[in-house]
């Protein structure tokens, strides 16, 4: 090794530069030496800055090549220096090896990069990196075919959504992935169509195609988008229309139901009458007592139909807003209801002034203070507490009483139409009444509830908004603010 | 004006309502002449005598139920008010629709007065009685 050092640096047979030959001036010489020097420290400096970027961009493409570069113009400028420094060193043999070294470098370099070059070739355009970017973003599936239809691109997102692998579909037709009536339309329009997964499901689509120049070639692009989440939207409003339609039947049914039936029942309460006009002394105790009957069967089947129409128009008619006296209104009731006479009303709270639709309001409590009447304890005087208090947004008014109360299991069942808790014979009920409240109360956007701690008797408590929300409900105030 | 001499026209289609009012004059003893008409139609013919229908003449009032078949008693109040001649004459509703717009509609056409046929009873045609003996009469219908 260090014979092959003293070898190399063996000057021995050579003069310096400055003697060989005589023409030597200093400006020729130092001309030399110190462009020499200058391509040197060039030389230094470049591979130094490539060899700084692929240290920091490690995920660039060929750094072999990058390699390559920097040792050769490394050592074309060992090369310059050692030229510069034969001027006093006629160290020949060293720059003979130096330049051995250089030319088998750079023949390295170019075979490297003959062999890269197509490669180099292919990458992508800055612009379009932007555009794979893109592509592999988009929610919708994008395909790009040739104008054969092949399939030449393949984007993530259509991955996901047929469930196919770029690398399988890549090279085949289109066609064989979506039936070729949908490819045909390729003026940006849009095609809805179901189309298969992979799995065989189906999935619900929109595409959109377009026909462009792309590198001096005819392309086509295909955008799909998944339209599931929106078909499912459709199908749900869809259904919820006709649910509103049937409900709306289901009411004029109820209204038209029992107006109808209120017809007959009179006519029969006519007829019972004029029996009894005509023929009343002539009749056996027993028909008396029977025709008595009747009118109480036709009495308590009017009431009924009464409430059936009352429960199906909630909501039906155009609602009028004023200012209610809930006291007021109260007041009323407790003097229309027969109770008897050891039966105590109480109200506890404020009563507020409402500004609201008073027949419903009215019906809420007329129903709630008659029902406590209705089914007070035969084992005890009667007694209602009503009271009211501001609870923020709301106006929370509870009615409780001491009679014969809700078993907690029924508690729910209480407020649907028709369920009746006692058997008709003891109480003269229609069985509406709760589920007039409820569906009242929530018109309104309020809440009602049986409290389900209380043992004795009932106490239902209904929240009643201070502003109505639902849009068919309006105050005056909003209708002048309007104007 | 003798109140006896009103005739009492009743629109009603259902024979047993009709019967009930009848009953009823003839229990409160009045006299006054009543015509019944099954329908809005045969009611038009009774105030102007067409169709084979005897013309009502002097001072009448006009008992109107609402839903009846053929012409309904809120057309046949219409036909009433748009014809020159009659479109002066003293209409009662006398019905089982409760429905406010019927209501709204019937008074929108100025009827005397809105009666439900459940709330009436015999209280109606001492009603009636009073009101005949009492009000005074447009001059055409006299």
């Amino acid at each position: 090794m260090t014979e092959l050092f003293s070898t190399l640096l063996d000057t021995t047979g050579f003069p310096p530069r400055w003697y060989c030959g005589t023409a030597w001036t200093q400006e020729l010489g130092w001309t030399h030496i110190v462009s020499d020097l200058v391509i040197f420290a060039s030389y230094t400096m470049i591979p130094l800055v490539l060899a700084f970027f692929i240290f920091i961009r490690k995920d660039f493409p060929f750094q072999s090549i990058f390699l390559l570069f920097i040792s050769f113009i490394f050592l074309c400028g060992i090369i310059h220096l050692v030229e510069a420094s034969i001027f006093w060193e006629p160290w020949y043999r060293l720059s003979g090896a130096v330049k051995v070294l250089t030319a088998i470098v750079s023949v390295a370099t170019v075979i490297a990069l003959t062999r890269f070059i197509p490669q180099i070739m292919k990458l992508p355009k800055f612009l379009n990196m932007q555009l794979q970017t893109i592509l592999e973003n988009a929610p919708e599936a994008i395909i790009i075919t040739d104008q054969a239809g092949i399939i030449e691109s393949y984007n993530p997102a259509a991955e996901r959504i047929f469930q196919h692998k770029e690398e399988d579909v890549l090279g085949n037709p289109l066609s064989a992935y979506i039936p070729s009536k949908f490819l045909l339309v390729n003026d940006g329009s849009i095609v809805e169509c179901n189309l298969e997964k992979k799995d065989r499901s189906k999935v619900p689509t929109e595409i959109t195609s377009s026909v462009v120049h792309m590198d001096h070639q005819m392309k086509k692009i295909f955008i799909i988008r998944d339209i599931s989440t929106r078909k499912d939207y459709e199908e749900k409003v869809a259904l919820n229309i006709e649910l509103q339609k049937s409900n709306q039947e289901l009411n004029s049914f109820a209204y038209i139901a029992s107006h109808d039936l209120k017809s007959p029942l009179r006519a029969i309460r006519s007829l019972s009458s004029f029996v009894q006009e005509d023929c009343y002394s002539l009749l056996p105790d027993a028909s008396k007592d029977h025709l008595q009957k009747i009118e109480d069967r036709i009495e308590r089947m009017e009431a009924l139909l009464d409430s059936l129409l009352a429960y199906s128009r909630i909501g039906k008619q155009p609602t009028q807003m004023s200012n209610v006296d809930c006291q007021q209104i109260f007041d009323t009731i407790i003097e229309e209801t027969e109770a008897p006479e050891d039966f105590k009303f109480e109200m506890h709270g404020t009563m507020p002034t409402l500004e609201t639709t008073p027949s419903l309001f009215t019906q809420v409590a007329q129903n709630l203070v008659e029902n406590s009447v209705k089914y007070r304890s035969p084992d005890r005087p009667g007694e209602v507490i009503i009271s009211c208090y501001d609870i923020g947004k709301n106006y929370e008014f509870t009615i409780k009483d001491n009679g014969v109360g809700i078993p907690k299991k029924f508690h729910e069942k209480a407020f649907k139409a028709f369920q009746r808790l006692n058997s008709g014979q003891e109480i003269d009920g229609s069985g509406i009444g709760l589920a007039t409240v409820k569906k009242i109360v929530e018109y309104m956007g309020g809440k009602v509830v049986i409290d389900p701690n209380v043992t004795e008797g009932t106490t239902i408590t209904f929240t009643w908004p201070k502003k109505h929300k639902n849009p068919n409900i309006s105050s005056q105030q909003d209708i002048q603010e309007a104007s | 004006m003798k109140k006896d001499n009103i005739t009492i026209l009743l629109l009603e289609d259902d024979e047993i309502d009709a019967e009930l009012v009848r009953r009823s004059i003839k229990s409160q003893g009045l006299k006054n002449p009543l015509v019944h008409a099954e329908n809005g139609e045969i009611g038009l013919h009774c105030l102007r005598g067409t169709n084979g229908y005897e013309k009502i003449t002097g001072s009448y009032i006009v008992m109107v139920d609402i839903n009846m078949p053929v012409m309904n008693g809120l057309e046949f109040i219409s036909a009433v008010r748009e014809d020159p001649e009659l479109k002066d004459a003293i209409l009662f509703v006398l019905t089982t629709s409760d429905d406010d717009n019927d209501i709204a509609a019937a008074y929108a056409a100025n009827v005397s007065g809105y009666f439900l046929k459940g709330d009436v009873g015999p209280h109606l045609v001492k009603c009636l009685d009073l009101y005949n003996s009492l009000v005074q009469f447009p001059p055409m219908a006299r």
